[in-house]
């Protein structure tokens, strides 16, 4: 692997928005009553490897694992799309919720796994999880803004978290060139 | 790396049938009655499984010294193996020896914890990853093409898990073609 300084040019940081190009709403602690798709979605004639997905979720109070977010118990419809989907088909092409709503912040962490420090907070009030695609799945997830069917990744929420401080999920990788791909 | 790798991606409880059809809880009473949870490649699919994460969730502090919330367990988990339904025999053990797991403290000798779960202020839920790759050098391959059924990750409960929230493993990993084999 050849390391050059100009590679730092093609990191790539998002937070999943409402739009998909980073010019939505990322905030996630918001009313969702009527539920709203958060995205990823790459430019056009840009391919991005995505590494990893971070979610940090912060409240006032003890988040406990046997609700979800802020809410109470186990929540249905919950967190009911949790996907890489092919807008163009209309077809999912990875259901990470395995056909079942995420209810509760435990099953939150299946996915995304808990770190071990969170050195801002003395208790119990933020959440901090990784998803990382090579670690689950052997490779990044390659989103390809070149394809005549790009892929999207998508996340929708069907729950009130206004009390929630903040809950974010931020994409992290690299650009990579067509060169790259195979 | 492609786009078209997501659709290789691989996500699945292990479940009562093997191919995910079948219950996926494992917080159920297997006391006297044992039962088998499994990972089934389909009859023309080879599965390359990186990781298998293990959550147990209970309303009450989960003790190290317990199996789920069962105190002085007998049988527990009394075995997580590769088995072979062709040849009716096992490849390996992961409770080294077949020896039974009965105590919560032993799970972390296979699925290696993180070491806080910040959703709680007692150990409700535990939470740990078995990542094939860091214990034995390479992902575990199970290749449905074998006649007639090839490998299966079997993991059999002989305990009445129902006081437990919900306790769940899920495979991790991607689909590969048979070309990716040596």
């Amino acid at each position: 692997m050849t390391l050059r300084q100009r590679d730092a040019a093609s990191f790539f940081i998002r937070d999943l928005d409402v739009t998909g190009d980073g010019s939505g709403s990322k905030e996630m602690a918001a009313d969702f009553t009527t539920p709203d798709i958060f995205f990823l979605t790459p430019g056009a004639g840009e391919t991005i490897a995505i590494t990893e997905l971070r979610l940090r979720m912060v409240d006032n109070t003890t988040l406990l694992h046997t609700n979800l977010g802020p809410l109470t118990g186990a929540q249905t419809p919950g967190i009911d799309i949790f996907d890489v989907f092919d807008d163009d088909a209309s077809a999912t092409i990875i259901d990470f919720t395995q056909g079942d709503e995420i209810g509760t912040n435990a099953r939150l962490c299946e996915l995304f796994k808990p770190e071990s420090a969170h050195p801002f907070i003395g208790g119990t009030q933020m959440y901090v999880g990784t998803m990382n695609f090579g670690e689950m799945f052997g490779s990044p997830l390659v989103l390809d803004g070149r394809s005549s069917t790009p892929y999207q990744l998508r996340f929708q929420i069907s729950e009130n978290f206004s009390t929630l401080v903040g809950m974010r999920i931020t994409a992290v990788g690299r650009y990579i060139s067509p060169r790259e791909l195979q | 790396m492609k786009q078209a790798d997501a659709a290789n991606f691989f996500i699945r409880d292990l479940d009562l049938v093997g191919d995910g059809s079948g219950s996926k809880e494992m917080a159920a009473d297997f006391d006297p009655t044992a039962d088998n949870f499994f990972l089934t490649p389909n009859a023309d699919e080879t599965l390359v499984i990186q990781q298998l994460r293990m959550r147990m969730v209970d309303d009450a502090a989960i003790l190290k010294a317990n199996i789920g919330s069962i105190p002085s367990a007998v049988n527990g988990i009394d075995f997580m193996d590769i088995f072979s339904f062709e040849t009716s025999s096992t490849s390996l053990f992961l409770n080294q020896g077949n020896v039974d797991i009965t105590a919560n403290y032993q799970l972390f000798e296979l699925f290696r914890s993180k070491s806080a779960h910040p959703f709680i202020s007692n150990p409700q839920m535990i939470y740990g990853v078995l990542d094939f790759s860091e214990m034995f050098g390479s992902p575990l391959v199970l290749d449905g093409r074998a006649s007639p059924q090839g490998n299966r990750l079997r993991v059999r409960v002989t305990e009445d898990l129902s006081g437990l929230v919900s306790f769940r493993m899920t495979a991790v990993g991607r689909r590969i073609q048979p070309t990716e084999l040596q």
